[in-house]
């Protein structure tokens, strides 16, 4: 145990000897690192919302459409929704069918062009402005569909984030597996 | 004679573009550097988990290399940080354009690009730029004599 503990201060002291025989210039490099990490931290510090350390990926609550005991589809949106919901294949599709909801294609408007889901209006989150005046008239209460490329795509995320918290609609709802699935399930597309 | 003046004043010159360069490429990603971290992100290179510290820091070490390298300042390690962050820029570029990723750069700007809906030409550009940016680092670090040529 003592061998050891002697091995693992002989290491440390190893270490710092190498930092004290580095050349200047990597000294410099690791102080200019050091300096940046500092500034970095100073100004995280001072934001409105500041970043945490750890990023952690946002992990989405899935809401799917229920068969009920007369073997007819539901769906039950929770009230008071603080942050979009993610929803299956399945369950956009019922609601496309039934017409319940406004699907929005958060891609931009050249891959929009060459093929969409069925019935999507089309709001590129890169520049949303020109084209959120489609949502004008819509009923804030209204069930909306954010989807785009699926898999890495986080457009639609940052759509349903701006929809929701930015122009108060209450019920948005983020397709995460996008286009390639939706055109991959043969379903309709235009 | 004469031409070793030109070439010195060549050399300050290629400093202070690249300097300004970095400077410039910096400061709108300090002043947002959740947007900035989101664009990392959008690469798909670096764990997330760590994107928000170099979302935070990246910025503040181009501004501080940006400053070395007109000032003189730490010139050789801030040279050596160049040229390691160009070919690294130049990496995830260029992954991004051969995975397909749909993302737009954010190499001076986290918003630039928004207009232009060609990302891909838009990363191949900013590859050309940071290869052009490597050479000027490139002719500085071998040819540049530090402690006479300010």
């Amino acid at each position: 145990m003592e061998l050891f503990l002697f091995l693992f201060r002989l290491k440390q002291f190893l270490n710092v000897c190498k930092f004290l025989f580095m050349t200047n210039t990597q000294k410099q490099i690791i102080g200019l690192i050091l300096l940046s990490i500092f500034f970095g931290l100073i100004r995280n510090y001072f934001l409105e919302s500041p970043l945490s350390l750890l990023k952690e990926k946002r992990i989405f609550e899935t809401i799917e459409v229920q068969t009920n005991n007369n073997g007819e589809f539901t769906f039950d949106l929770p009230k008071d929704l603080t942050e979009p919901l993610n929803i299956t294949i399945e369950t956009v599709d019922y609601l496309r069918i039934t017409n319940q909801s406004i699907i929005i294609d958060a891609r931009d408007e050249e891959d929009f062009n060459k093929g969409r889901i069925k019935g999507a209006i089309n709001i590129p989150f890169d520049y949303y402005e020109e084209f959120e005046f489609q949502l004008d008239d819509i009923d804030l209460e209204k069930i909306l569909i954010v989807y785009c490329s699926g898999g890495e795509c986080s457009l639609s995320i940052d759509l349903a984030d701006y929809l929701m918290l930015d122009r108060g609609f209450f019920n948005v709802l983020v397709y995460e597996g996008g286009w390639p699935e939706w055109k991959g399930a043969g379903l309709p597309t235009e | 004679m004469n031409n070793i003046f030109n070439y010195r004043i060549f050399l300050l010159l290629l400093r202070y573009i690249l300097g300004g360069v970095f400077i410039y490429a910096s400061i709108d990603k300090i002043q947002n550097p959740q947007e900035f971290s989101d664009l990392i992100d959008n690469f798909h290179i670096t764990p997330i988990t760590l994107n928000n510290i170099f979302a935070l820091t990246l910025p503040w070490l181009e501004l501080i290399i940006g400053f070395g390298l007109i000032t003189g300042f730490f010139l050789e390690a801030s040279l050596k940080i160049i040229i390691l962050l160009l070919i690294w820029f130049i990496f995830i570029l260029a992954q991004a354009v051969f995975r397909g990723i749909d993302t737009h750069c954010g190499c001076f700007k986290v918003g630039d690009g928004v207009e232009n809906i060609d990302y891909k030409f838009l990363l191949i550009k900013r590859i050309f730029e940071d290869v052009v940016f490597l050479g000027m680092a490139l002719i500085l670090k071998f040819k540049a004599q530090f402690n006479k040529g300010k």
